[in-house]
């Protein structure tokens, strides 16, 4: 190579250095107004103590009111006991499950991961009314077939009512809280070499104490950003909170925030004062989570990576699998056949009466003149927000993990703070610039500002997931792929992006499921001819004759959506949980990436001299 | 709706909605135009509507018209309830039903807020009423109506406060044996509201309109005998226009005589200052012990 070529090369370099730079802060920038910029209206919302008709004032009162409420302190302790004991036990339940159909030779587990994702789809009011309908005190299904069995049933009268404190614990149990951090450990532990474990094995260690002490130290990036997913979710969640805490006085930190938007005329100011402590909790908590990862390694995917399960021996295998396939079939059932069944009543739970079942509301749906747009809009939103979210989940953590950008740190920051403030409220953000900003008005009411607030509000999971799965990648795989000559945008399409596939695929799935299930990020930003099947199902729920069994209707739809959209990602060799293979990462997906990339270079030649 | 206002990209032809939002919040804005001119003069004929003229929810009686205008059933009851023992609105202050009174937040837009607007502005009652009332959390909130309708039913809750009557048809239907309760006395008179918002109605402020002839068609047939006749069949709810077919409605949304109503549309009640004294005193109350 003669010295004008290297110092070619070297100014090449140079300005594909400035280029990525400049892209990187370019990323930053847009982030910032597009994640800041609606929190920051919303903190602003806070000072604002404007009087209807005259001009802007800003000042402490909303801050004073708010700390004044006599209800804040008693919601607050409930948030922090309802969110710390629902987490503690859903991690308990959580954490051997997913090691079971992850690591272990426990049959079934594909199928009973795919379980887990059906529960993860299904909306919180299936859940909430399937348990309700089981569980009431009063009527429910249980609790009368037990009435006359002596000592149970007047014990179980008096003890089991689902409007409790461990009835709000027992529907989050089983409802999304522990099918999320399955379906996102068992993406985790995948990850994960079994040359570990069974070093571990031979130097006298049992299943067990391998799972504590090999398996969970390695997952760590992906165990910190569940427990803070957990911490921040567990805040914003509303539905259960609402419908089976509200009646017996159990208010939270969520249903205060939407009773004062709910107000005539809304208490947005007050509303936005809470959420601003929210914020102040989660930025420690972000802190904490970077502590917790630390600045270890947890590179487990490398070039000798290889995924062997372990043998549980046959009385375990099955108990286990008998244990997992209950929780799986009452997880799903009972909120399915809940809200299948509620679909064909003519009034939901009342089958005492003389026609409780009718095929009306099935007709009165489809025969809707919205429904067909309302179903197109919400495939097209779906599938748009999978991808966006997908793509651009990916450059952020491809940044954050493999380049030298030195705002990281910052960029990570921004990444959380979506989640900062409840969806409604960040939603009312976004509203504001856009309408604020003359030339952003062309995107109100458009689809394009539904996916990008789907794509957002799902930004703080989708960007720490691939970055958890890429920081167990070994950055050996593409190093052997630049030194065989790809450049890195090919390195990153043939080798990376292979082994992320899973991960990427269900970030897609859970974005497309979030925006088929969306109502709170959406339902200020739609127009009236950009409707999605969520908001039909709020108009039945909410509109002057209330209808819950239309509701229901509309549910199943997007159930059967959801489930379509898992079942051809599957058709089409997606790994999902059912595929029959070694789980979503395997040693042969790695060795293939990197000997496709060594195959290529021998087959097109050296392109580097 | 101020936001789009604000931005000018509101594309609004008419409003139909609760008058609280209409005459508390758009009106003063600017957002409204009056309605009046999009009328044909038969539509707005006294002979048509009951008590000679049609109800108008603002004070300038030209930006909001209203003709759905049931009684409001104050309470609903559970069966093992003697509704016949409830007369007055002080009996529902009986400690007996401490913790076993169901209704909406009233703080929130809906019948739950209309009813205790009348309560706090009603001279024989007022705010005094509505503080022992809601005094420490005796009433029970919920965000769903049916839930009040099934947690009366059920018996897990004895009274549900203010509860809309198209859930109470609805519960009815299917044979739940739920009683509801008729005007109640105050100051030596039985007392209720009349409350609606399926066809109130009032014109965005725009210039041009989008639409303005779909206005006129649509206001003028909402408001014609074939609208509120369907209004009525759909909803359940009463009509002023007199020459309705109402006679398949059940006597509790119908008018009746000797009992006074208090439109709680009305925008002497609706009014910004009104609404937050009702708000702040019914927040006070709860927080009392």
């Amino acid at each position: 190579m003669s010295i004008s070529q290297a110092e070619l090369g070297s100014s090449d370099l140079s300005i594909g250095s400035k280029v990525k730079a400049l892209s990187q802060w370019f990323l930053l920038a847009s982030l910032i107004l597009l994640i800041l910029g609606p929190i920051i209206v919303v903190f602003l919302e806070s000072f604002e103590v404007t009087k209807p008709g005259s001009a802007s004032v800003f000042g402490l009162e909303n801050w004073r009111e708010t700390f004044m409420a006599s209800d804040l302190g008693p919601a607050l302790w409930n948030t922090m006991t309802i969110v710390l004991t629902r987490g503690a036990l859903g991690f308990m339940i959580a954490i051997p499950i997913a090691w079971l159909i992850a690591r272990t030779d426990m049959p079934g587990g594909h199928w009973l991961e795919f379980g887990f994702w059906i529960a993860f789809f299904m909306p919180s009011l299936a859940f909430i009314q399937g348990w309700i309908f089981l569980l009431d005190g009063q009527r429910g299904l249980i609790i009368y077939l037990v009435r006359d069995i002596p000592i149970l049933g007047p014990w179980m009268k008096a003890h089991i009512d689902v409007f409790s404190y461990w009835g709000i614990i027992f529907v989050h149990l089983m409802s999304q809280n522990v099918s999320t951090l399955v379906v996102l450990m068992a993406l985790a532990f995948r990850n994960i070499d079994s040359s570990l474990e069974e070093a571990a094995r031979i130097a006298g260690s049992s299943k067990w104490r391998t799972l504590g002490t090999i398996v969970l130290p390695l997952s760590r990036p992906a165990l910190g950003m569940m427990i803070v997913l957990s911490v921040i979710r567990g805040m914003q969640s509303y539905e259960v909170e609402a419908v089976l805490g509200t009646p017996v006085k159990i208010d939270v930190y969520s249903t205060m925030v939407v009773n004062m938007l709910s107000r005539d005329p809304p208490n947005v100011p007050s509303a936005a004062v809470l959420s601003t402590l929210i914020l102040a909790i989660l930025v420690p908590l972000i802190f904490l989570q970077r502590w917790f990862v630390g600045k270890e390694q947890y590179t487990t995917v490398g070039s000798k990576m290889r995924l062997t399960r372990i043998s549980l021996g046959p009385r375990v295998r099955i108990i286990s699998c008998i244990l997992v396939s209950t929780f799986v079939a009452i997880q799903t059932l009972v909120p399915f056949l809940a809200t299948l069944g509620g679909s064909f009543m003519t009034r939901w739970g009342w089958f005492h009466i003389p026609e409780p079942w009718t095929l009306s509301r099935w007709i009165e749906v489809l025969s809707n003149d919205q429904f067909i747009d309302c179903l197109r809009n919400t495939l097209v939103l779906g599938l748009w927000s999978a991808f966006g979210a997908a793509a651009a989940s990916f450059m952020i953590s491809y940044i954050l993990i493999r380049s030298h950008f030195s705002a990281k740190g910052s960029m990570e920051f921004v990444s959380w703070l979506p989640w900062a403030v409840p969806g409604v409220l960040l939603s009312l953000g976004l509203v504001t610039i856009v309408l604020k900003f003359p030339p952003l008005r062309i995107f109100y009411g458009s689809m394009s500002i539904l996916v990008l607030s789907v794509i957002l509000f799902r930004f703080p999971l989708n960007v720490q997931l691939i970055k958890s799965g890429l920081m167990q990648i070994h950055p050996e795989l593409e190093e052997a792929s630049v030194v065989c000559g790809e450049n890195s945008f090919w390195t990153q399409m043939k080798i990376t992006l292979p082994i992320l596939m899973p991960m990427l695929i269900g970030v897609g799935l859970m974005t497309f499921v979030a925006a088929v299930n969306e109502v709170s990020g959406v339902v200020l930003l739609a127009s009236t001819d950009m409707r999605t099947l969520s908001l039909l199902s709020l108009d039945y729920l909410l509109g002057t004759q209330p209808r819950r069994e239309s509701a229901a209707v509309v549910t199943i739809i997007m159930l059967v959506l959801c489930v379509g959209v898992a079942l051809i990602a599957r058709s089409f060799g997606i790994r999902l949980g059912a595929s029959g293979g070694a789980g979503p990462v395997s040693a042969s997906d790695d060795t293939d990436a990197t000997t496709r990339a060594f195959r290529k270079r021998k087959l097109f030649g050296a392109k580097n001299g | 709706m101020l936001r789009e206002w604000e931005a000018k990209v509101l594309k609004v032809d008419v409003f139909v909605a609760g008058s609280a939002g209409m005459v508390a919040r758009l009106k003063p804005a600017g957002i409204l135009q009056p309605v009046k001119p999009f009328l044909r003069e038969d539509t707005l004929d006294g002979k048509n509507w009951v008590g000679g003229a049609p109800v108008w929810v603002d004070l300038e009686k030209q930006y909001v018209m209203i003709a759905d205008l049931p009684a409001g059933v104050p309470a609903i009851a559970n069966e093992s309830v003697d509704v016949n023992a409830i007369k007055t609105w002080n009996d529902l202050l009986d400690p007996k039903w401490d913790g076993k009174i169901i209704s909406l937040d009233p703080r929130q837009s809906g019948q739950t807020y209309a009813f205790t607007l009348f309560l706090n502005a009603n001279k024989d009652l007022g705010p005094d009423y509505v503080r022992k009332f809601f005094k420490g959390g005796r009433v029970v909130f919920t965000n769903d109506q049916r839930q009040i309708a099934e947690w009366v039913d059920s018996g897990r809750m004895m009274l549900g406060f203010a509860l809309r009557e198209p859930e109470i048809r609805s519960l009815l239907s299917v044979g739940s044996k739920i009683k509801t309760l008729p005007a109640l006395m105050a100051g030596g008179v039985p007392q209720t509201i009349t409350v609606g918002s399926d066809s109130a109605l009032s014109v965005a402020n725009l210039n041009p309109l989008p639409h303005p002839n779909a206005i006129r068609v649509y206001a003028n047939w909402i408001y014609s005998k074939a609208g509120q006749q369907a209004m009525v069949d759909a909803t359940g709810l009463f009509s002023t226009r007199v020459d309705v077919d109402t006679s398949k409605l059940p006597d509790r949304v119908k008018q009746k005589d000797g009992v006074k109503y208090t439109n709680a549309n009305d925008e002497n009640l609706n009014g910004t200052e009104m609404t937050k004294a009702m708000r702040d005193n019914v927040t006070a109350a709860i927080a009392e012990k």
